[in-house]
């Protein structure tokens, strides 16, 4: 790994220092909202989210490996896990009231450079998917939604939409490790 | 099923869908159930973020509420106003602490084990109280080194606040020392006196304020 802002910060907060936490709240918390925010379309909830998301990062930085990975990601990793799991949690009905799939999902150009090549690639594999499939795959992802959830705003039925899914991920990797 | 369900077994297959975030909720509590018990599941999970981690980018930021960092800071590291969560002490504790925490001192006298020394005092209290922790004897000592006694039908009454925990009385501070046999007395932890009526609070819940505290810090 090259030089890594957030890694470096993560190793501090296992150190509980103070400083790194409140440096890497600068640096990670709008991203983290945003997260939070996408996946549970509720600002009070996703307020409270993003607490449990820092309060975690603090308690387990220590077990975040910089040999291993980036620490963007694995503070993404821990934020869309709680705001998931708290999307499952709700009643049944009240997935209606999260943030629709964004068919017109767009693939940006990654903020690190040195993720590009990796984005770049993804994008390039996805392209090769089934534009619905792969449009199916981006939303479910950056939206947090179920299976089911997703088969009902993309109007198919359920085995389908898991087909999808599942056809879209294993391509995916082929794709990937080709 | 007219269509191949994955060209992934279906270990990896749970693990992707788990990453992808479609997973019901009995199905996902059983992915993170696995995650933790294992390794090669979580390792699947682990490459799975990695494969899919461009994505990320589709999240746009979004500038949090002002002061959310300070909740979250309040949440983790409380010690500074109040160790744990009685209502009668935390308000005090909130008001007074700070100048009356600020005069505590830790001081290594013996090595070791360290003895710990502090001094209970509070905000416009003639009453001072120094407490010495011995953890080789695991005897606490305590004097009344300033201010008057409690009048007559009243007794001073100590109490032990482990952090994030209701308190606990272990005795009355009259003349003389006052020696408690406690094996520890760990960093977080609060002693505090209150005025009770003569004999302690009947209830062995506090019923006063607290007059002098003393936060037992790091060493």
């Amino acid at each position: 790994m090259t030089a890594d802002p957030i890694a470096e910060l993560l190793a501090g907060v296992a150190r509980a220092d103070r400083e790194c936490f409140r440096r890497l709240y600068s640096e990670t918390g709008g991203k983290l909202f945003g997260v939070c925010l996408r996946i549970l379309g509720n600002r009070s909830e996703a307020e409270d989210a993003l607490k449990e998301v820092f309060a975690r990062a603090w308690q387990d930085a220590r077990r975040f490996d910089a040999s291993k990975g980036d620490g963007m990601v694995w503070l993404v990793a821990i934020a869309r896990d709680h705001a998931i799991d708290r999307l499952r949690a709700r009643p049944a009905r009240a997935t209606d009231g999260a943030a629709p799939p964004d068919r017109a999902e767009v693939l940006p150009d990654s903020e690190a450079p040195a993720a590009k090549g990796a984005a770049r690639r993804l994008a390039d594999c996805l392209e090769l998917i089934d534009p619905a499939r792969s449009a199916a795959l981006r939303s479910a992802y950056l939206s947090g939604l179920s299976t089911e959830a997703l088969a009902h705003h993309h109007d198919v039925p359920l085995d389908t939409m898991r087909s999808w899914l599942r056809q879209g991920l294993a391509k995916l990797k082929e794709c990937m490790e080709a | 099923m007219n269509e191949p369900a994955s060209d992934m077994p279906e270990r990896e297959a749970l693990a992707a869908e788990y990453v992808l975030g479609t997973l019901a909720l009995p199905e996902r509590l059983a992915a993170e159930a696995l995650v933790d018990s294992d390794t090669n599941f979580a390792r699947l999970v682990d490459e799975w973020r990695d494969r899919l981690s461009p994505l990320n980018a589709g999240y746009a930021p979004v500038t949090p509420p002002p002061g959310l960092l300070e909740a979250v800071e309040k949440r983790l590291f409380p010690e500074p106003e109040a160790p744990h969560r009685r209502p009668w002490l935390w308000g005090v504790l909130a008001a007074a602490a700070l100048a009356a925490l600020a005069l505590v001192t830790v001081l290594p006298t013996a090595r070791p084990p360290a003895a710990i020394v502090v001094t209970l005092t509070g905000e416009n209290q003639p009453l001072v109280i120094d407490a010495r922790f011995d953890p080789e004897a695991g005897e606490l000592t305590i004097t009344r080194s300033a201010g008057p006694a409690a009048a007559p039908g009243q007794d001073h009454e100590l109490w032990l606040i482990p952090e994030g925990e209701a308190p606990i009385s272990i005795g009355l501070v009259r003349e003389g020392d006052l020696t408690i046999p406690i094996a520890t007395l760990p960093a977080g932890t609060t002693l505090a006196v209150t005025l009770e009526a003569e004999g302690g609070a009947p209830t062995g819940a506090a019923t006063g304020t607290p007059l002098v505290s003393a936060l037992i810090g790091g060493s």
